[in-house]
């Protein structure tokens, strides 16, 4: 049996099973009537990514306080690896009866949406989405390979076309959507560049400040240590609008009208999972996101917790597989 | 220079920070735990560490970093227990200490064995935190310089030395190192994300784990060639302080190998993701290649154990200067600890030891309170332990079976994990069968996902062009000494051979 | 196969299959690539080109040593019992420890490992199902806290 129709077959015997425990749940929020009692006792937060990372600090910091809210066990399991896929294909085969929920990134729209072949399937099918949770640009930055000279879009870009297929740039993976921003970015501006992806996002921030790669896009968390330290220059973030938490930086879209690429957190939990319970998770949430402590810790990060319903996130998903897909038409992006 | 005009004023401020009752507390609770951890078989530092984070965003990041650096060191501290008493490597560095650990074991000298291992680990690690407390932001700057192809050259380096680590012809060896790099191919590809391998399993997609490998290649093989073989455990005399001291002579033989295992210790630690691992296998492959009896290496040899326990405890130390001053994790135990720090706002970076100087060093005075509370917390745990060895051996195989079950199993929660022991665990006992050395596949596994990372990105950036390796000095200069190492392993071969036909 | 070098040139020439093996399976299903843009089957294909080549060379080399006769009796005693009744007890636990859990797991496991060894006494062996399962679930699922199912029905 092959990957996919193992987790099938799973996913009909659950369905079966979800849809009596939905029934008795039911039954137990009307005697009830507590949210709280459509959620497990336990509740593991899959994170795509490996600890320590930007969305795992994230997720961790929201999970210690909606344990808090909902008075229930919250953990957080790292599954990382093969631009989440390998986190995507845990939680489709997982029970659907909320024990266990995926934190969702880019890479759900972009990985779909370039390589259909090579995805675990159509996100929009495989999951039910519970509530956007977090926002965040990545930002552009140059290092001393670049000359000094280089100090925004408009410079790099002309940089890059003075010599060139000589620019490289760094990005965290082939399906990523700051491989994407790189590749929309060239194609915007018509000026070819090499693409270098990283396991770890911090590593290739180094390489940039050492002058080993030209520029990068990275987190911001993941090129702050440097730019701090003076090694790297950032340049943009890629978001449509400036960075309320940046405000003096600007926006690629400044120089390449309409560019907007941001990285983006949703909750996620396997296809089948009853509503009640997707309800009360979504409710629990926009609880924790108001959280004044939270919304300052991950500031520096340029993280804004947005929050939202569940057909928030369904939309913001089903545009952004369709914008790539577009974008995959229009330009030959070579996923090798 | 002010940087050491202020030392003392910083040493004074951190051990402040370090020696406050609730710090020293952590320490306890952070080494305590990483202790228990290294020693039980098939546990490894994640999981205690995966334990005790939820608790650390509740404490200030200082007595939070305290703590989980202690499990990291103690766990290190503790985890040659199993490998000299058992045959039970918990991690690649700790294979190393197996070679000639467990022979001593065996010759009923495990008691000396924990006791030496116990004193490099407090050595290795006093140097390394030396070295971090002098020369953190010496290091922080070279180590800049080190991109894909540097590390790529240094593994390179790291694989052929391992080679030469277990006995029999350097040829096996290099073949082992090459199969362990085979098994760390099985999985996603990190670059484009495609499955090899894995012949369509849904399991294998996250690759084969590190303690699956470990404990069947080592733990399973031995139990399986040992059964009905050993007798007659029964009697051991008292651990007493004597039988735990070693001959004047080994005391004396060990000081240049515990130095010179901290130096190369504290240099690899400092390169983020090889660390401890190549560290080991280089001090080990050192003291052999200096030694004029070879031969006793693999069979027993003090300083086979007291080299790589000195290195790798030294480079756990070393190890905090990437992820602090550079922002990089040398492993998934550093990430969670930079998660912890940014977590409380916190940046890592060239800054910090400036910007947060209560921190840092409140964190390095914390490393001597906690490899000082190591050393009082294991001497007396050996006489403990070697009571292992009392106990007869159809009772404590089902035991240790038990463990590597459960460690194995308890990682992913599949019962994969379980098959792949027993996988390699009749790999490992054929390859016994046709002696083939283990330890060099086991730092194959380890080293090779990461090489190939650094090996496509090198050529990548170099635009296809494997001159590169060449090109770069640091690179070149790396190589250049494998080379030369190579050349003179062939000449000593050649001469022992020239030898062994005029005798 | 009692000689060191008949082992040997045994073991190069099953490290030579499975480099030649594995080559072939990654030209067969992974994408190449090119040196500057590497495919997922260009490093699994030149690791599996130098394991056969060592493998070669470890035949080589035991067959010269062969003709030179520097020859070492070490036979090896293949234990078979052992092994077989260990490889049952782990095969045992793995699939056991899924539908029901972790103490019926430990038991079959013990009880195989029992049958491994000709001295084996059913005494430790009754006493080690009594408590092994109790210490696993004192120091997993009490002192470190491990998600793990200790018995469970499955039907």
């Amino acid at each position: 049996m092959n990957l996919k129709q193992r987790a099938a077959t799973r996913r009909t015997i659950l369905a079966g099973a979800a849809s009596v425990t939905a029934l008795s749940l039911a039954l137990t929020l009307s005697a009830a009537g507590t949210a709280q009692a459509q959620v497990p006792d336990t509740v593991t937060i899959i994170v795509p990514f490996g600890a320590g990372g930007g969305v795992d600090t994230v997720t961790r910091a929201v999970a210690d306080r909606l344990a808090q809210d909902l008075g229930v066990t919250v953990l957080v399991d790292n599954r990382p690896g093969a631009s989440t896929m390998i986190a995507q294909t845990y939680v489709m085969g997982a029970p659907t009866d909320g024990t266990v929920l995926l934190v969702g990134t880019p890479s759900l729209s972009t990985g779909f949406a370039l390589t259909p072949e090579a995805a675990v399937g159509d996100p929009r099918t495989l999951f039910d989405t519970v509530t956007p949770m977090a926002q965040q640009p990545y930002i552009l930055t140059a290092g001393p390979a670049l000359p000094e000279s280089v100090t925004d879009v408009a410079s790099l870009l002309d940089w890059a076309r003075e010599n060139p297929g000589e620019l490289d740039l760094v990005n965290s993976g082939p399906l990523t959507a700051p491989r994407l921003a790189a590749e929309l970015m060239g194609y915007m501006a018509e000026v070819p560049m090499v693409t270098i992806s990283y396991q770890a996002g911090s590593q290739g921030a180094l390489d940039v400040a050492a002058g080993r790669v030209h520029a990068g896009i990275n987190q911001i968390v993941e090129a702050l240590p440097q730019i701090e330290a003076g090694n790297l220059r950032p340049l943009a973030v890629t978001s449509l609008n400036r960075s309320p938490n940046y405000p003096d930086l600007p926006a690629v879209s400044e120089t390449l009208e309409g560019f907007d690429v941001a990285s983006w957190n949703g909750v996620f939990a396997p296809a089948g999972t009853p509503d009640e319970v997707l309800d009360a998770y979504n409710a629990a949430f926009n609880r924790v996101f108001q959280d004044e402590s939270l919304r300052e810790m991950f500031a520096p990060a340029g993280t804004e917790f947005v929050g939202g319903s569940r057909e928030d996130l369904a939309t913001r998903l089903d545009s952004e597989i369709q914008r790539w897909e577009n974008l995959a038409q229009e330009v030959d992006l070579a996923i090798e | 220079m002010d940087y050491f005009a202020s030392l003392w004023g910083n040493i004074v401020l951190g051990f402040g920070t370090a020696s406050s009752l609730s710090n020293l507390m952590y320490c306890l609770i952070g080494v305590g735990m990483g202790t228990v951890v290294g020693i039980v078989p098939g546990l490894g530092s994640m999981a205690a560490i995966s334990l005790l984070l939820p608790i650390t965003f509740h404490i200030d990041p200082t007595s939070a970093l305290i703590m989980l650096a202690g499990i990291w060191y103690g766990t290190t501290f503790g985890g040659s227990t199993a490998s000299i008493l058992l045959n039970l490597p918990g991690t690649a560095s700790n294979a190393v200490t197996c070679l000639d650990g467990y022979p001593m074991t065996k010759q009923g000298r495990g008691a000396v064995a924990l006791f030496m291992t116990t004193i490099a680990s407090f050595f290795g690690g006093s140097i390394g935190i030396v070295l971090l407390m002098l020369l953190s932001p010496v290091i922080a700057g070279y180590a800049l310089n080190f991109g894909s192809t540097e590390y790529f050259a240094l593994m390179v380096m790291g694989l052929v030395v391992a080679s030469s680590v277990s006995g029999g012809s350097f040829l096996k060896g290099m073949a082992m190192v090459l199969v362990g790099i085979a098994f760390g191919t099985v999985g996603l590809d990190i670059y484009t994300g495609a499955a090899r391998f894995t012949g369509g399993s849904f399991h294998l997609a996250d690759g084969i784990k590190l303690i699956a490998l470990a404990m069947g290649l080592f733990g399973v093989a031995e139990i399986v060639s040992s059964i009905g073989l050993v007798r007659g455990r029964t009697k051991l005399p008292p651990v007493t302080m004597g039988a735990m001291l070693p001959t004047k002579d080994e005391a004396r033989a060990s000081v240049g190998p515990l130095l010179r295992g901290a130096g190369i210790g504290s240099f690899f630690g400092t390169l983020p993701g090889t660390g401890p691992s190549i560290a080991a296998f280089m001090a080990y492959a050192v003291e052999k290649a200096r030694s004029r009896t070879p031969e006793r290496f693999g069979n027993g040899a003090m300083e086979g154990i007291v080299a790589p326990e000195s290195a790798n405890n030294a480079a756990d130390q070393t190890a905090f200067i990437p992820t602090l001053s550079l922002g990089i994790p040398g492993s998934a135990t550093m990430a969670l600890m930079l998660g912890a720090l940014i977590m409380h706002g916190i940046t890592p970076g060239p800054q910090l030891i400036v910007r947060e100087p209560g921190l840092f060093w409140g964190l390095v005075m914390s490393f001597w309170i906690g490899n000082l509370l190591l050393l009082i917390l294991n001497i007396p745990l050996i006489g403990v332990f070697v009571k292992i060895l009392a106990v007869p051996y159809n009772i404590l195989v089902p035991i240790v079976l038990t463990f590597i079950c459960i460690g194995a199993y308890s990682v992913g929660q599949v019962a994969t994990d379980v098959y792949m022991v027993l996988f390699f665990g009749l790999l490992g006992y054929g390859m016994r069968l046709l002696a083939l050395p283990a330890a060099p596949l086991l730092l194959g596994f380890v080293l090779g996902p990461l090489m190939e990372e650094h090996f496509r990105r090198s050529m990548l950036i170099a635009r296809g062009d494997a001159m590169t390796f060449l090109e770069r000095p640091i690179s070149a200069t790396i190589l250049a000494v494998t080379v030369a190492y190579l050349l003179w392993m062939a000449v000593a071969a050649l001469r022992r051979r020239g030898q062994e036909a005029t005798a | 196969m009692n000689r060191q070098e008949t082992r040997d040139a045994f073991g190069g020439a099953l490290i030579m299959l499975f480099g030649a093996g594995m080559v072939i399976w990654a030209y067969q299903t992974l994408p190449m690539g090119s040196p500057r843009r590497m495919g997922p089957g260009m490093f699994p294909a030149g690791v599996g080109v130098l394991i056969a080549l060592t493998g070669l060379g470890i035949l080589g080399q035991s067959l010269w040593q062969r003709a030179r006769q520097v020859a070492v009796d070490t036979k090896p005693d293949v234990n078979l019992r052992a092994l077989i009744f260990i490889s049952a007890a782990l095969l045992a636990f793995g699939l056991m420890v899924g539908p029901f859990g972790m103490i019926p797991a430990i038991i079959a496991l013990v009880c195989l490992c029992a049958l491994s060894d000709r001295d084996g006494s059913p005494a430790a062996t009754l006493v080690l199902c009594l408590t092994l399962p109790v210490a696993v679930y004192l120091i997993f699922k009490l002192g470190l806290g491990l998600p793990m199912a200790m018995i469970r029905w499955p039907f």
